[in-house]
């Protein structure tokens, strides 16, 4: 033992440069998968364009009401009586109603025409909460079309765009996937290396509580906890609410992965040798044990972050989760539950393919961190 | 064997008890209990009555004792098959389940079938014919499946149905059978119906076992005894049907228990919820909606008891299959 702890101190001192090795390989490995690569960028895509800088994307902000209620999507022009034109624009609309559906509907006036510029002056905002602007990436001039308007993806019942409202609800919808996970990881990665490093009692009772948590189907017992939120919380503690609850059903997958990893690495010489420095347990398990893990949470919490995404959009679909006035892709799901308004508003859909790409995007990103972060299996 | 299949009934009893806990506490959890609100609501109608029958209903459902006593009680009641009353719909719960309840169990046998029929052969096949075309498509497309949930998907199809056509594919019956009583005709009628909304319930279980499959045997065609049986000169097809397969599918049967079973039944409760299907799942929400917590909780242990049975089954028949667990 005496000549074995020079060596493994000798191996600790190492370990740095090798555990860099390790990442640049990850990142070589990574960087040659074209779908991951396409996937990663779209994650950071949805992240930026939501999360971060939504005012500056969306040509109007996002209770901003006008007097075009389910108006119908404007289809970006470019010609205009046959002739190409510079500038895209959009026609006017016009309303009419129908006496025999009783309905009020929009049709496109060809006479009006509103084109389309980019970085125009609109409404004042706060760029992620701080720094003032009125810029917009696009929309029409106030200058050059002072009632004009652009409705791309269509307008909701209260005329509100539905461009803005699909941009800023992915910043709540996205965020609880990234918070959620984050407590799971916290919750998870913490209950499954204590369980794995200590064993015997309380490992029995961290191994049935996981047990117990998969037995239920997981978005039913949201449900059902969801709905117990008192009604008159203010919009914000439901949303938090709502992250903890999430978290503290789904933990259980990862405490059980990162127990059976601990259960492995708990005989490594490097972790034999922290404890023979006499390095306490909670240094071992949080400088040793769980940075051993890192790559499998990683993967693992990649793969999940979809999951809590679908469950907030399905959870708030139903009225059971966020509700207006908070916006989230769930909640302008809300607006279309029924036929009538799918027959009548169908544009509202448009989310739909927005969630699925994000979706999409994670699953990418993860199927290749999956592959990269193995650089030395596989090949 | 019999000890294992005693051990496992016996486990899964234990969690049937602790599940049954949950979801009396969640019975419990909203603020306000649901009696009150009647009262209020019966009285404004002017009903005179009232005041009696909430009494009646606080003292059947001893709203005035504490948690624990209350918790025996309506436990005792469960088992006794009275699952207390739905609020909102002035009916026993056990109605309201009884009768949507061979509907669902329909609906989930036609997922579970749909999964196996369609994931085992596409997977076998992407498997045997690795980095092929049909390989790359059945991946892709299981890759996008994986992606779309079903609702989601439930949702678009409504939206092309309202707009597009005017086919009554929607539902489980058709018109004329809906509310006929059951017959021959209605039952293949039911079938007619019942591939669609199955199919999109277990979209993504469907394109997660195929995914599983085509590793699962990809790793299990590189053994040394698929070799040697080749090298015996077994056909192909012999050897990975009865070969391969046999093997890359026990650890399937786990995840039919416990990770398809789940995702199939809360596939199937969104998507009829979608599409309005005569099913527990939407009553479930609808009560979730209006609080209505005896239904809504029953509701929640029934979809873990079939969970439970899925686990046991599925555990049952692996012991069966697979002798080295019987043994542990």
């Amino acid at each position: 033992m005496s000549t074995a702890v020079p060596e493994s101190f000798a191996e600790d001192q190492n370990t740095k440069e090798i555990s860099q090795n390790y990442w640049v390989l990850v990142w070589w490995r990574f960087r040659q998968n074209k779908l991951a690569m396409f996937g990663g960028f779209l994650i950071i895509a949805y992240y930026f364009v939501c999360a971060l800088t939504a005012e500056f994307w969306s040509p109007y902000l996002v209770d901003t009401t006008s007097d075009y209620l389910e108006a119908p999507p404007q289809r970006l022009q470019f010609r205009h009586e046959g002739r190409f034109q510079a500038r895209p624009f959009v026609y006017g609309l016009t309303e009419e109603v129908d006496m025999t559906l009783r309905k009020r509907f929009f049709v496109v006036d060809k006479s009006v025409r509103y084109p389309i510029h980019l970085f125009v002056r609109g409404e004042e905002y706060r760029l992620a909460g701080l720094i003032p602007s009125n810029i917009h990436f696009f929309g029409v001039s106030s200058e050059e079309s002072p009632d004009g308007y652009v409705y791309l993806f269509g307008t909701d019942r209260l005329g509100r765009d539905l461009f803005t409202r699909i941009i800023y609800g992915g910043r709540l919808s996205l965020l609880i996937g990234l918070i959620g996970q984050f407590l799971t990881i916290s919750l998870g990665a913490t209950l499954g290396v204590v369980s794995g490093w200590y064993g015997r009692v309380v490992d029995l009772l961290v191994q049935r509580i996981t047990e117990f948590l998969s037995a239920f189907p997981d978005i039913p017992l949201f449900m059902a906890l969801a709905a117990a939120i008192p009604p008159e919380w203010s919009p914000i503690a439901v949303y938090f609410m709502l992250t903890i609850i999430l978290a503290c059903v789904r933990w259980g997958g990862l405490a059980r992965q990162v127990r059976g990893l601990v259960l492995s690495l708990r005989e490594r010489e490097y972790v034999l040798a922290a404890q023979s420095f006499g390095s306490s347990d909670w240094r071992v398990m949080f400088r040793h044990l769980i940075p051993g893990a890192t790559s499998h949470i990683i993967v693992i919490s990649t793969l999940a972050i979809p999951g809590m995404i679908l469950a907030e959009t399905a959870l708030s679909w139903l009225g059971l989760g966020l509700r207006p006035p908070l916006t989230s892709w769930g909640v302008l799901l809300y607006e279309v539950s029924g036929i009538r308004a799918i027959q009548f508003s169908p544009w509202m859909l448009i989310t739909i393919p927005v969630i699925i790409g994000a979706i999409w995007g994670f699953n990418m990103l993860g199927d290749g961190l999956r592959d990269a972060l193995d650089p030395y299996g596989g090949q | 064997m019999l000890s294992y299949i005693i051990r496992r009934i016996g486990y899964s009893l234990v969690m049937l008890v602790l599940v049954s806990f949950v979801g009396f506490v969640i019975i419990e959890l909203p603020p306000g209990d649901f009696l009150t609100q009647l009262l209020t609501e019966l009285e404004g109608r002017g009903d005179r009555s009232a005041e009696d029958r909430v009494t009646e209903l606080r003292l059947r459902y001893g709203l005035d004792i504490p948690l624990l006593p209350r918790y025996v009680q309506w436990a005792t009641n469960f088992v006794r098959g009275d699952f207390g009353e739905s609020f909102a719909l002035e009916r026993p719960v056990r109605e309201v389940i009884a009768q949507r309840f061979w509907l669902t169990c329909a609906l989930a046998v036609a997922s579970i079938l749909m999964v196996w029929v369609i994931a085992i052969p596409i997977g076998v096949f992407s498997a045997t014919h690795q980095y092929t075309i049909g390989d790359q498509i059945f991946t892709t497309i299981s890759f996008i499946g994986l992606g779309v949930p079903g609702f989601l998907l439930a949702l678009l199809l409504l939206f092309y149905v309202v707009q597009f056509t005017d086919v009554d594919i929607l539902g489980l019956f058709s018109r004329e059978y809906r509310d006929a009583p059951w017959s021959f005709a209605k039952f293949i009628d039911l079938l007619k119906h019942l591939w669609l909304p199955a199919l999109i319930g277990s979209i993504t279980g469907t394109a997660g076992l195929i995914r599983i499959m085509r590793g699962n045997l990809l790793d299990t065609l590189g053994q040394p005894f698929v070799e040697s049986a080749r090298a015996r000169g077994l056909k192909s097809r012999t050897v990975t049907w009865k070969h391969a397969v046999r093997m890359a599918i026990n650890p399937l049967i786990v995840i039919l228990g416990s990770e398809a079973l789940p995702g199939i039944i809360v596939g199937n409760a969104l998507v009829a919820t979608v599409l309005n299907l005569p099913t527990i799942g939407p009553e479930f929400v609808r009560a979730l909606q209006r609080q209505d917590m005896y239904l809504a909780g029953t509701t929640l242990v029934f979809f873990t008891l079939i969970l439970l049975v899925g686990n046991l089954l599925a555990d049952l028949a692996l012991a069966w299959l697979d002798p080295r667990i019987r043994l542990e």
